[in-house]
């Protein structure tokens, strides 16, 4: 049966070449090389928001952007590394690798994947576009709660402009998500059943999962608020019988699982990455997969702890706290996976595996400055402080980009054919790790200090701490910038990396190595099967 | 802020209490911010720390046992150039059922461990001896006390040392989050509803700020706290209720320009 879809799925398309070949593809491995560049370009921008964020609050004195455009700043900065950053990186991530390690010629809908992705530009530019109009961006956080998110209190069409990117950016994740579904369901190949579905492809599943839930949520949420702008319907003002509250949990019942699409793909590169690198099988297979299902499922049971001080109910806070705590239970499950799959190997440090181990330290940080922050008590004495912000930081930046670096160093040579810099790599990671746990680190104390986030600036007992930070965002820019280079400079080398530089295959059989780099287009002249 | 200290400036200057009060604010502003684990100003804000602490030391050994066994594998497991060959072992179904069950028990155990606290801190602030309407406004605070008919806005809330005090909170427009670290308390102020929450505290002075984002001067919206001994409060209250009585019913519905000025002006003073 899989054959049979593989091969209907194969039909000649008229051939273009250069720029209108890019444009015109429906090929899984371009659509999804155009995502990871566009990750990247997004990166940046979003990195160098970051880069003024950090510059303004160096000093509470001098007011490098006004209050007003540092909401804009703080607000686009979430945006864009959430919505055209990470997701768009892990979908191209999965547009590329998941035909590949399921033994599929193409994804299941090309068509739909191309638009899906075509979709972003305008959802960008509408994005980059509203810094320019009148009123500047969205300046309301990414959460844009109500009432401040509404036309009273945010006049300007940069807000308008935001919640039509995001419903867009929405409804791209959507059709992915169902191409990743139907791909996984249908086109697998033969022998390639469910419990032999490498670890890459079963988190894609789940998190396509999520996102088909969860994203319908937030468009309707943001539906009813943009009704609240445009027609005055009032479902978040209290004046005309609506809550702000309910905005809430429309928002937080996607917000949370989106925390788990955008590491759960992650999870699934370093279950590849680990035992390549440590030249042993993975550990604990079964466990893994239930782990990344049981994520999935309690990930949208916890919403409500973003809301312990919203004035929520002591039951509800009883209960969200408890569920919240439980979904580290797999999270915990998986690291001691990936530890024992290291122990007694011989490990190979090659930039890959150094940001995979790198990614272990730092995600059980972030996980366990999760678990405090269940505690509801605790939660109340650093909830929306800079405690919050080391948080989400350490789970973002130490989990999802660790991850996204360790996969780029993994896949690179199968995208493109060439090897990059291991000596690069090498700077790459200790300049981003130190970078990264040197601004992130000390914001857990100045959380704890009482410092509360978003704020343009602060009382001047928060400066040394600040600087601080500040200083040390120069090592991740640093780091930004060799890994850029690294890649342009391997664009420019010739193709010697060879179908599986890694050895994977040595290990275990992985589909996507035992092909060409980079493989050719429809990927398998005979559609292989697993045994 | 002590007593002392504070009735010192009233009878120095010989000025108002109104007006000791806006010094000991200057004053105040140079303290550090207080926060529940390093000066906790009451018992609430002990209570909140040390549940936190019992469930910090309950993960303190999950981040040990990761980071060691981390550091163990990658010295003892390196690719030594000595032709070692990988383990093969790639399941252990007890190991494994054992990493599921201890994590669920502990964290079962801290989630039980602060609920107490949490019950503490929502319903333990029975027959409070002062409850106080706290409406947020962009972008300062308005304090009213309905039982003495004082109302004051963008000023510091003065409560008496050692007694129940209760703040219900609202606003006028957008959310705002009021946080007193030093006390240990934290609630949203949302428009059209009601959120409550209390505490009880040692003289002292707390500083703390709006937590939920705002607007433009959502970093300015600061709070300040000032905690005094039962008799200065009497003495504050009637200086402010005489005040009260002589203004306009009705306060001011919005002061665009002037919270900022002088929340500014207070600063460098």
């Amino acid at each position: 049966m899989s054959t049979h879809v593989a091969t209907a799925g194969v039909t000649q398309p008229r051939q273009y070449h250069g720029v209108l070949d890019w444009i015109t593809t429906t090929d899984h491995k371009k659509i999804g090389i155009m995502y990871i560049v566009f990750a990247l370009i997004n990166g940046w921008l979003g990195g160098s928001l970051a880069g003024l964020i950090r510059l303004n609050l160096y000093n509470p004195d001098w007011h490098i952007v006004s209050p007003a455009l540092y909401n804009q700043l703080m607000t686009m900065h979430a945006t864009i590394m959430i919505f055209l950053t990470l997701m768009t990186a892990f979908a191209g991530f999965g547009n590329y690798l998941v035909p590949l390690m399921i033994g599929a010629r193409d994804m299941a809908f090309p068509k739909l994947n191309a638009f899906a992705f075509w979709l972003l530009i305008p959802a960008a530019m509408m994005l980059y576009g509203s810094f320019f109009v009148v009123g500047g961006a969205a300046a309301d956080g990414w959460w844009s709660y109500p009432p401040l998110s509404t036309a009273q209190f945010s006049a300007g069409h940069g807000e308008d402009l935001w919640i039509l990117a995001v419903i867009l950016l929405g409804i791209s994740s959507i059709m992915g998500a169902i191409n990743f579904l139907v791909t996984v369901i249908d086109m697998r190949a033969p022998g390639m059943n469910w419990m032999k579905l490498p670890l890459f492809v079963w988190s894609w599943v789940v998190t396509a999962w999520m996102l088909v839930l969860a994203v319908p949520v937030l468009s309707g949420a943001l539906f009813m608020l943009l009704s609240d702008r445009w027609l005055n319907t009032g479902f978040y003002r209290p004046a005309l019988g609506g809550d702000p509250l309910l905005y809430q949990h429309l928002f937080w019942f996607f917000g949370h699982p989106e925390v788990y699409i955008m590491i759960l793909p992650g999870f699934g590169m370093i279950s590849h990455i680990i035992p390549s690198m440590a030249r042993k099988k993975l550990f604990g297979y079964k466990g893994m997969v239930m782990a990344i299902w049981s994520i999935g499922v309690i990930g949208f049971m916890v919403w409500a702890h973003h809301m312990f001080t919203a004035g929520i109910s002591a039951s509800a806070r009883v209960f969200f706290s408890m569920a919240s705590m439980f979904i580290s239970v797999p999270t915990g499950v998986k690291i001691y996976s990936w530890l024992a799959s290291v122990w007694g190997g011989v490990i190979r440090f090659t930039t890959a595996m150094k940001f995979a181990l790198g990614f272990i330290f730092t995600f059980v940080l972030g996980g366990l400055s999760g678990l405090m922050l269940a505690v509801v008590p605790f939660d109340i004495l650093v909830h929306n402080t800079y405690f919050v912000v080391a948080h989400f930081h350490y789970v973002l930046v130490g989990g999802s980009v660790m991850t996204l670096f360790a996969g780029t160093y993994y896949w690179f040579p199968k995208i493109t054919g060439r090897m990059l810099s291991e000596k690069l790599g090498s700077w790459v990671f200790w300049l981003f790790f130190i970078g990264m746990n040197w601004v992130f680190m000390p914001m857990h104390l100045l959380g704890i200090e009482g410092m509360a986030r978003r704020v343009a600036n602060y009382r001047i007992e928060f400066r040394p701490l600040n600087q601080f930070i500040s200083e040390g965002f120069i090592f991740m820019l640093l780091a930004g910038i060799l890994f850029t280079y690294s890649i342009i400079k391997a664009l420019r080398e010739p193709k010697t990396a060879g179908d599986d530089p890694w050895q994977a295959n040595d290990i275990e059989l992985h589909l996507e190595w035992a092909t060409s780099s980079p493989p050719p287009a429809y990927n398998f002249a005979e559609i292989p099967e697993v045994d | 802020m002590s007593l002392a200290l504070l009735s010192s400036y009233a009878q120095q200057a010989g000025t108002s209490m109104a007006q000791a009060m806006a010094q000991a604010a200057a004053k105040g502003s140079a303290a550090p911010v207080r926060n529940a684990f390093s000066q906790p100003g009451g018992i609430v804000a002990i209570r909140a720390a040390a549940a936190s602490l019992r469930a910090f030391v309950w993960v303190i050994p999950f981040i040990l046992i990761a980071y060691i066994l981390l550091a163990y594998v990658i010295i003892k497991f390196r690719d030594k150039g000595d032709g070692r060959k990988p383990a093969t072992f790639h399941e252990n179904n007890p190991l494994e059922f054992l990493w599921t069950i201890i994590p669920l028990i502990v964290v079962i155990t801290v989630a039980l461990h602060s609920y107490p606290t949490l019950t503490f801190m929502e319903f333990g602030g029975n027959n409070p001896a002062l409850t106080i309407d706290v409406v947020g406004h962009q972008f300062f605070w308005e304090y009213k006390y309905p039982q003495y008919g004082i109302d004051i806005s963008n000023d510091t809330l003065v409560v008496p040392a050692n007694a129940v005090v209760d703040l219900d909170l609202t606003s006028v427009d957008v959310i705002h989050g009021f946080y007193v670290p030093g006390l240990g308390i934290q609630m949203d102020a949302l428009p059209g509803r009601i959120t409550n929450l209390w505490f009880k505290a040692k003289p002292g002075y707390y500083k703390g700020q709006c937590t939920q984002l705002c607007g433009v001067n959502h970093a300015q919206m600061l709070i300040d706290v000032q905690v005094v001994p039962n008799d200065q409060f009497q003495a504050w209250l009637a200086k402010h209720r005489t005040q009260s009585a002589s203004l306009p019913a009705a306060p001011p519905a919005a002061l665009p320009v002037a919270p900022t000025a002088a929340r500014k002006a207070r600063g460098k003073a």
